[in-house]
């Protein structure tokens, strides 16, 4: 028996996140601002249709927001991430296999049925998370992964349900799709194909498989393969540890001073160590990275970096920020306005695997280990933050810009949603 | 191994030792309290968790915090908290938090003659009506209220 795919995709979710807590906002314009205040990273549908762009520069766009009266959030990923647990904690009751795809998108695997059960079925599902969660999806289903992708974009049209197996439909809808807007067709890719004549994904899906295969490389044709019907990615439910961990940002101002800059690493680099532990891992590989601002004409933009591997694998925030300190000096220049900083974490390897050297001070490690869990505990039961290093700074006054951040209402206790009875008559 | 011994003559380390017979120590004093088992030890199953008891659908389940008395008589007063779950189909006589016009509430659901009431638990405060032209939802089912007392 084959299995189905399906893609289970939020609407807008960042601007439904947002609805949720305020129906004053239903039917309203919503966009939700990038780290910093930045660009426009969501918008609702209502904000589409006014022409606002995705990636838009926020003060490109800002007369037309206020002309049209247009709802303006920071973004609140406290708040997205826990609507997003809920959204797919739903899904992975009612399906055995689930790949959290994004923080709005999870794949369900299946076995086939009979169409017009599958149709109930998935109709039942998204009124359950619309009516528990108050996020609207939209749910393409498909025999692979690639037409699942393409059925949900019909689905999102006519908000809901959207089955994608009849052949004279799915031609159809293929020869109405641009070749760029396939899964997994990137932005280079995609001038390639045109330059070649393939400018829809019907095209792309009857190329011959060696042609596409010596053309480009084994994942482009796995995605033609796809359209044509024939399952070639698997769910992945349950996905590895990541290889590699970044924590990249920018200032809310430019800073110049190597003491802002020395709290900001070290900031940015509990963060990292913070994710490392979470999934268990260590890493041997530190890099940190300073640049200028891209947008400013009358400097060019520098990206400055240097690499150091550590002696012996570490999770414990201390040595890393004592390593990352040192970096910094180094690559610090006097007299550049600097906007972002970034840390990669490399080489990293499972905490309870890993093959300790003769050398390695075992006693030191442990004790690292030991005091890193209680740190994270302690953190964990009374709020980020409670329990920082020195060197993070107490001011933080080049910390990022959120002005107009909702409240986390399900995750802080001071922050929950409140209603006021006051007013009844 | 040459450099183990080589450092085992250092101050260091036998700084190191002192310490490490410092650590023992309630150890010992742990294994005589073990000698003596609670007899209750064999009944301890786990603590018992106030999520278990207040919350059925956690993915459906948030939290309200209430400013006003127009609820007082059905127990919900100024700084209440209370656990709505979404999840729950409202009946009639039913608290909820309710939408309309885009202002969140707290009421009763009271259904008469035909009609759809929200009522409030003060008697200085009248019922609405809940009519077609509104612009009315159900946002949650409210199912217990956090009061201290």
């Amino acid at each position: 028996m084959k299995d189905y795919i399906a893609l289970i995709d939020c609407n807008n979710f960042y601007a439904s996140c947002e609805r949720v807590f305020d129906p004053h906002l239903k039917n309203k314009p919503i966009v939700v601002l990038s780290n910093n205040d930045g660009c426009i990273i969501a918008r609702s549908n209502e904000a589409k249709n006014l022409g606002i762009k995705m990636g838009e520069p926020y003060f490109k766009c800002k007369n037309l927001i206020k002309h049209e009266n247009v709802k303006v959030f920071s973004s609140n990923y406290t708040l997205y991430a826990d609507m997003s647990n809920r959204v797919m904690n739903i899904v992975k009751e009612h399906f055995m296999n689930v790949e959290v795809y994004s923080i709005d998108e999870a794949f369900v695997s299946f076995p086939s049925e009979n169409l017009s059960e599958i149709e109930n079925r998935f109709i039942k599902l998204r009124d359950k998370i619309a009516k528990w969660t108050g996020i609207p999806v939209s749910i393409g289903v498909a025999p692979t992964k690639t037409l699942a992708k393409v059925a949900s974009r019909i689905a999102k049209k006519n908000s809901g349900v959207f089955l994608l197996f009849d052949k004279t439909t799915k031609d159809k809808i293929l020869k109405e799709l641009p070749v760029g807007s396939v899964w997994g067709i990137g932005r280079r890719l995609h001038k390639r194909f045109i330059r070649l004549g393939i400018s829809n994904a019907y095209q792309l899906s009857i190329m011959d498989h060696k042609y596409v295969k010596d053309l480009t490389n084994i994942n482009i044709l796995r995605t033609v393969v796809e359209l044509g019907g024939i399952k070639c990615i698997d769910i992945d439910s349950q996905p590895s540890n990541k290889k590699q961990i970044t924590t990249s940002r920018a200032f809310g101002k430019t800073v110049t001073n190597i003491k802002f800059l020395e709290e900001a690493v070290s900031v940015y680099v509990s963060r990292a160590a913070e994710k490392l532990r979470i999934q268990n891992s260590k890493c041997s590989i530190i890099t940190v990275a300073l640049s200028t601002n891209r947008f400013d004409e009358k400097n060019t933009h520098k990206f400055l970096f240097m690499t150091e591997s550590l002696e012996s694998s570490t999770s414990s925030t201390q040595k890393l920020i004592t390593v990352a300190i040192k970096l910094l000096k180094k690559i610090f220049h006097e007299g550049l306005m600097y906007k972002k900083a970034h840390i990669f974490l490399s080489g990293l390897e499972d905490s309870q695997s890993k093959q300790y050297s003769l050398t390695d001070n075992m006693k030191d490690i442990k004790q690292q280990d030991k005091l890193m869990k209680a740190f994270d505990k302690i953190n964990k039961t009374f709020g980020s933050d409670t329990m920082k290093y020195a060197n993070t700074g107490i001011s933080r006054d080049w910390f990022m810009k959120r002005e107009r951040r909702s409240n986390r209402y399900t995750t802080n206790w001071n922050e929950i949603l409140k209603i006021n009875l006051q007013n009844d008559q | 191994m040459s450099k183990t011994s080589r450092s085992s003559l250092t101050v260091l380390d036998i700084k190191s030792i002192a310490n490490k017979k410092g650590v023992e120590l309630p150890f010992f004093t742990a294994r005589v309290q073990a000698g003596f088992p609670s007899p209750g030890d064999d009944y301890v199953e786990s603590n018992l968790d106030l999520n278990q008891l207040l919350i059925k659908n956690p993915s459906a389940t948030f939290f309200v915090k209430v400013e006003g008395e127009s609820m007082s008589d059905a127990g919900i007063r100024t700084g209440d908290t209370l656990i709505v779950d979404r999840a729950l189909e409202a009946k009639d006589k039913n608290v909820v938090i309710a939408s309309i016009n885009g202002e969140l509430t707290v009421k009763r659901v009271w259904i008469a003659n035909g009609k759809v009431f929200l009522k409030p638990e003060n008697n200085d405060f009248s019922p609405i009506e809940i009519t077609e032209e509104m612009d009315f939802d159900i946002w949650g089912v409210v199912t217990y209220v956090i009061h201290k007392v």
